[in-house]
């Protein structure tokens, strides 16, 4: 995979849902906690990095071998598939609540969902490099048309920019806590799956290069579809959106010739859904096939799984998105994209600094300070 | 060979997929017809009365349907709420409903004063109702009688009536931006009140029952725009005429272009002038408690009549016409925004939007009271219009003395 | 002898140099003015004083003085015979000899060098490739004038033996395709091989047969374009279509025109394919799914528009869809095999009777006969012809598809064959490369 397509595929990940649905709206100025998140996010992405660094090249679940033993790290590698599948299950939800509200109505969401979750087959079983093509084509095609969103609500003259005032009207304060509550876990936290891949981003450095150019790209494109979607709806309007960028494509009226482009919005996200599946899915795989020890493919098995999940998983919309908001974060994202991370680098950096000393550390110092090494070349 | 394998397993899915699917979601266009216009009045017993306008395509499209006949049918239904009535429509109509294509709502007065949201929330809900959808109000005549409206041509009330406030709103300015999405901003935003457009009819609509309407030249009875109506919260509480409308739309620099007569100096006759664009500045501030309006309205248009002969190939003359014309509209504005502090004391014009959006501090404690406090507010206007041109003749064109 | 008593078996028995001899071959793979003028002619006048003791000398001696402006060997190997003669070569025996003079004098009839037929251009070299390996060869040879082009011989059949020919330029082809090549050509057990068409199949990867990753071409511009891009081209006797791999998504985008014209006007014909191409995919299956699921999607007017006309048609639009493609393929089938002025009778037949007809008739829609006349239309757009023809399949699955679950099931239709596209690899080549060429992807 090369360096292009790993940044395509970070960022249609980054992006696949979240630009739909925007920041949860707890403040006012929600644009301005999407800009303020990727800030801290930066900073837990760092903790990835690091583990990546201390991993030498292994995969998430050989670090958890690594650092907590066999039995403890079979443990967590099994925690970590089933985060994976339930994350997955909630994307598929999100989008099939999408689906369900904007171009179909009766057809029964098990059959979508069944078809959707073949196609997330298909595409985890093609390995990371497949995906991160597939990426590529994906990012085209969704900047394409999310673009042409923004132009076309432009032109139909639903933009005003009064409709972003007043401006900071809480204060400052809760603008800046919002994200640490949730924006820095989703989407950006759960770049923790692509621990499971690092090895294919090349070095740790490019991976952490990658990875932040990755983040503040959709950092500024979730931005800038935020401020796209208030400057349409208006601040006020906003809060009562289940699918903001979805009113907001309402609002499209060209010559009363093109109009309701809802499809867009779902062809978005449908889109979007899929490769954050085909990643969480593929990545649950690898676990599962190392766990299980066995050579079979997995892709098919737990793809059925997220979608059975994805049915089962709530009763309806506010019970999806309440869960999301408070229980999600607090009991797997946290967990997962914090404590488990940065409790695992610790006793990797505990455990070999010195016992291993001797065979490890050329390679992990290469790895590490690869900058460092070549500025005291070129100062030589 | 696995080629073969391959396309057995897709023939195979694909004949499960036509064998099981339920197709649950299709409609056939040539099963199905179009919902294009609603009126909703008061029914008997607190019920609902709704009228609903039901296209006939093969009506009207007379150039490439096979049979014609009238463009639209009309059905009325009584039901406990629109949905209710809009649910059972398929009691009375042989199709399949689409309500997608909806154009204009018109709401019965007698309705509006009792309140808008009971019945407005189903419409911002349904995915299948667009968000320019026309709510309108019917003046002094029921509702239901705007759908029965037919031009010819295969024009049918809902079209005629939608294309007819688009134009006149764009062209002249008579009548507010009244989609439903302007509803829902007007309803949540702070410090502005709603106004919708209104329309009534002219003319005997029953004289349309056997078609006669197609066969005249002059329209047995029309459609005709009557302003904007007043709300206080979701309750009408009174209109505007299509002048004071204008104004409206001057200040809340909606008014995209428009005509303007003003009488001349001097009782000499009247000018008129085709006002290109215009722009209103707004300043509102609080003084001793009380708002203090500043507004700021510039224009520029093209002369295209003038009665007197003034001397408009010198700049004096421009300059006596842009005077002439401004004081008129600085009066007019004034006399509207009068009118409407003293009738109906609520802020149509957003003064408290501006308020909220640029000075929220101060706005926020005065958040409940705005509309008592807009009553009493001083408001202060300058005019300045230009007038750029006197299209093609420099002066009127007779015998020089 | 293994040929038993077929007609066209020669067997001339003649004197020279005062021996009898025998000479053998196949009437049909010569004419008689070239064996009297080059082989027996030469052989009546050799002088008898080449006549020596040892008959084996005796048929050097001629080899060298009589024949030796002919391909000939000496061979005593019997068990060649047949082959050789059915490669078009005449065996001349002396008495005495254990040795056999194995001479060639294939003349055969071929077609001369023409206007290709299935790629045409307005601009740009008019000749194509012919049925016969060497002439296109020697097509290939004339243009690319290096030292490190290169032809490497196979033959593939257990009945036909067909010459195969690796063409590539050492150095730059990549070694690694070029390994793969030769061992995939190597290892083909066939019984028989006509057409380069049947070897195509065998570069293709597993599992992936809805799009071709093997280019085919009747232009020798385009081939040695080909070739100069580091790829190898597989050339088969007997017909005129070369093979190029490793082909990727683009190379069914490019025409050899593209180059020749303004690059703009190029680019944009390019872009007018890629849009065609997806026209020809999708219209269809939009159009059942917006008209059957996604009224809402469409304008009023419009809508209006396809309602009055479909109003009395008695199908529903996925029925109506697959009726007039079912009938444009049958006109296409019928179209390309029929003789050329039986062809415009079915193509006036096609347009007048199905397409005039069934809608006087009401039994289609006009808005219906519209759109599969632009699929139809859009899809010959590509180029290389066999581009569409499988794409075509998956046109219909998205057909069936938007019927049962509308846009929906476009999207993931088209989802699906993203992933396809991405997760494909030719000879490792990754078949999306054109995307990201500049990318520092992997490109051929």
């Amino acid at each position: 995979m090369n360096v292009v397509h790993g940044y395509t595929l970070l960022l249609v990940f980054l992006l696949g849902t979240s630009i739909i649905f925007g920041p949860p709206r707890l403040a006012p100025d929600a644009w301005l906690v999407e800009l303020i998140a990727v800030v801290p996010a930066g900073a837990l992405f760092l903790l990835f990095v690091g583990l990546a660094a201390a991993g030498n090249g292994g995969n998430l679940f050989d670090m958890l071998d690594k650092a907590w033993g066999r039995t403890i790290g079979r443990m967590w590698t099994l925690c970590y598939i089933v985060y994976f599948l339930y994350i997955a299950s909630r994307n598929v939800r999100d989008m099939i609540e999408l689906v369900m509200t904007s171009i179909l109505r009766a057809t029964p969401p098990s059959v979508l969902i069944f078809m959707f979750v073949l196609v997330i087959a298909y595409a985890a079983s093609g390995g990371i490099a497949a995906t991160g093509r597939l990426s590529v084509l994906i990012a085209a095609l969704v900047g394409f048309f999310f673009f042409a969103l923004a132009l076309l609500l432009v032109f139909s003259g639903s933009v005003d920019t009064e409709r972003l005032l007043p401006f900071l009207s809480e204060g400052l304060a809760k603008v800046l806590v919002v994200p640490l509550k949730s924006s820095i876990w989703f989407p950006y936290g759960e770049l923790v799956v692509f621990l499971v891949f690092c090895s294919s981003f090349g070095t740790a450095r490019t991976f952490r290069r990658t990875g932040w150019l990755a983040m503040i790209s959709a950092c500024l494109l979730l931005t800038f579809s935020d401020l796209l979607q208030t400057s349409v709806l208006g601040m006020e309007n906003i809060v009562f959106s289940i699918f903001p960028l979805l009113d907001a494509a309402r609002m499209i009226s060209i010559f009363n010739f093109i109009t309701r482009l809802d499809a867009l919005v779902a062809l978005l996200i449908i889109l979007g859904v899929l490769v954050k599946c085909a990643v969480f899915v593929h990545a649950a795989t690898i676990g599962a096939s190392r766990t299980f020890g066995r050579h079979r493919r997995f892709a098919f098995s737990s793809a059925l799984l997220v979608g059975a999940f994805s049915i089962l998983v709530t009763h309806n919309n506010a019970e999806h998105f309440e869960e999301g908001l408070k229980y999600v974060i607090y009991w797997l994202h946290i967990p997962a994209q914090l404590v488990i991370p940065a409790a695992t680098l610790m006793l990797l950096r505990i455990r070999y600094r010195k016992g291993e000393r001797e065979h490890e550390p050329r390679r992990l110092h290469d790895r590490l300070e690869p900058n460092r090494t070549r500025r005291g070349r070129a100062d030589a | 060979m696995k080629g073969v394998r391959w396309l057995w397993t897709g023939l195979t899915l694909a004949a499960a997929c036509a064998l099981l699917s339920g197709c649950w979601d299709l409609t056939e266009v040539n099963r199905s017809a179009l919902l294009t216009g609603v009126a909703v009045e008061p029914g008997k017993n607190g019920r609902h009365r709704v009228t609903f306008e039901v296209l006939n395509a093969a009506g009207a499209m007379p150039s490439q349907g096979q049979g014609s006949g009238v463009p639209t049918v009309l059905y009325t239904v009584e039901g406990n709420s629109i949905a209710d009535t809009a649910s059972r429509l398929n009691e009375n109509v042989e199709r399949l409903m689409m309500p997608s294509h909806v154009r204009v709502i018109v709401i019965d007065e007698r309705t509006a004063r009792k309140g808008l949201n009971a019945f407005i929330d189903l419409v911002q809900r349904s995915r299948y109702v667009r968000e320019d959808v026309l709510l309108l109000i019917a003046k002094d005549v029921p509702a239901s009688d705007m759908l029965q409206v037919l031009s010819p041509g295969g024009i049918y009330a809902s079209w005629k009536i939608q294309s007819q406030v688009e134009n006149f709103r764009k062209e002249w300015g008579g009548v507010p931006l009244s989609r439903l999405f302007d509803y829902t901003q007007a309803i949540l935003v702070e410090g502005r009140d709603l106004t919708l457009g209104a329309i009534t009819v002219i003319g005997n609509v029953k004289a349309n029952d056997k078609g006669r309407s197609f066969q005249s030249a002059i329209p047995q009875s029309n459609v005709k725009i009557a302003g904007a109506a007043v709300f206080r919260d979701d309750r009408l509480i009174g209109y505007l005429s299509i002048y004071e409308t204008r104004i409206l739309n001057l200040i809340r620099g909606e008014l995209e272009q428009t005509g303007v007569a003003f009488p001349l100096p001097n009782h000499e006759g009247h000018a008129s002038v085709r006002v290109n664009r215009a722009h209103t500045h707004v300043r509102v501030a609080m003084k001793n408690g009380l708002p203090y309006i500043r507004l700021r309205i510039e224009g520029e248009g093209q002369l295209n009549s003038l009665d007197a002969d003034l001397p408009v190939h010198k700049v004096e003359g421009f300059q006596a016409l842009e005077q002439a014309l401004s004081e008129y509209m600085r009066e007019q504005t004034l006399q509207m925004i009068g009118r409407v502090q003293r009738q109906y004391g609520v802020d149509v014009f957003g003064f408290g939007e501006h308020l909220y959006r640029h000075r929220y501090r101060e706005f926020q404690p005065i958040r409940k009271e705005w509309n008592a406090l807009f009553a009493k507010a001083k408001v202060e206007a300058s005019v300045k219009f230009v007038i750029t041109g006197s299209e093609l003749k420099n002066r009127s064109i007779r015998k020089q003395q | 002898m293994t040929f038993g008593d077929t007609d066209d078996l020669a067997l001339v028995s003649l004197r020279f140099c005062g021996k009898e001899g025998l000479l053998c071959y196949f009437t049909t793979l010569t004419s008689a003015s070239f064996m009297m003028n080059y082989v027996i002619q030469p052989l009546a006048q050799a002088s008898d004083d080449l006549a020596g003791e040892d008959a084996t000398a005796l048929l050097k001696e001629v080899r060298e003085r009589c024949l030796s402006g002919l391909s000939s060997e000496l061979s005593d190997q019997l068990h060649v015979l047949p082959m050789k003669l059915g490669r078009g070569y005449a065996a001349l025996f002396a008495e005495g000899a254990r040795d056999c003079l194995l001479v060639d004098v294939k003349e055969l009839v071929t077609r001369s060098v023409e206007e290709p037929t299935s790629q045409n251009v307005i601009r740009g070299p008019k000749e194509g490739f012919t049925e016969s390996a060497a002439t296109n060869m020697s097509l290939i040879r004339r243009r690319i004038v290096t030292d490190k082009l290169r032809f490497e011989r196979y033959e593939i059949g257990e009945k036909t033996r067909t010459e195969v020919y690796l063409a590539y330029i050492e150095e730059e082809a990549d070694e690694e395709v070029l390994r793969q090549v030769r061992e995939q050509v190597r290892s083909c057990r066939m019984v028989s091989l006509f057409d380069s068409g049947s070897l195509e199949s065998l570069f293709r990867p597993r599992g992936y047969w809805l799009f071709p990753t093997v280019y085919n071409s009747e232009r020798p511009d385009s081939v040695c374009s080909c070739l100069l891009d580091k790829r190898i081209a597989v050339i088969v006797g007997g017909s005129p279509f070369v093979l190029i791999v490793p082909a990727i998504f683009r190379d069914f985008f490019q025409s050899p025109e593209d180059h020749y014209q303004w690059f703009l006007v190029g680019l944009f014909a390019r872009l007018l394919r890629y849009v065609a191409f997806l026209l020809s995919l999708v219209v269809p299956s939009l159009y059942v799914a917006i008209t059957s699921y996604h009224q809402e999607l469409i304008p009023t007017i419009l809508l209006t528009s396809i309602a009055a006309q479909r109003e009395g048609i008695p199908f529903p639009a996925v029925i109506e869809i697959l009726l007039m493609e079912a009938a444009f393929e049958i006109l296409r089938e019928a179209g390309t095999r029929m003789p050329r002025l039986v062809g415009q009778a079915i193509s006036i037949a096609g347009a007048l009777v199905l397409g005039e007809a069934a809608v006087q008739a009401g039994i289609v829609s006009n808005i219906n006969v519209i759109v599969v006349a632009l699929t139809v239309i859009s899809s010959y757009v590509a180029p290389v012809y066999t581009f569409g023809s499988n794409i075509r399949i998956f046109r219909y699955g998205l057909i069936l598809l938007a019927s049962f679950t509308g846009l929906y099931g476009v999207i993931l239709g088209c989802a699906v064959l993203m992933i396809h596209l991405s997760r494909m690899e030719t000879f490792g080549v990754p078949y999306m490369s054109p995307l990201s060429r500049m990318l520092g992807g992997k490109t051929p």
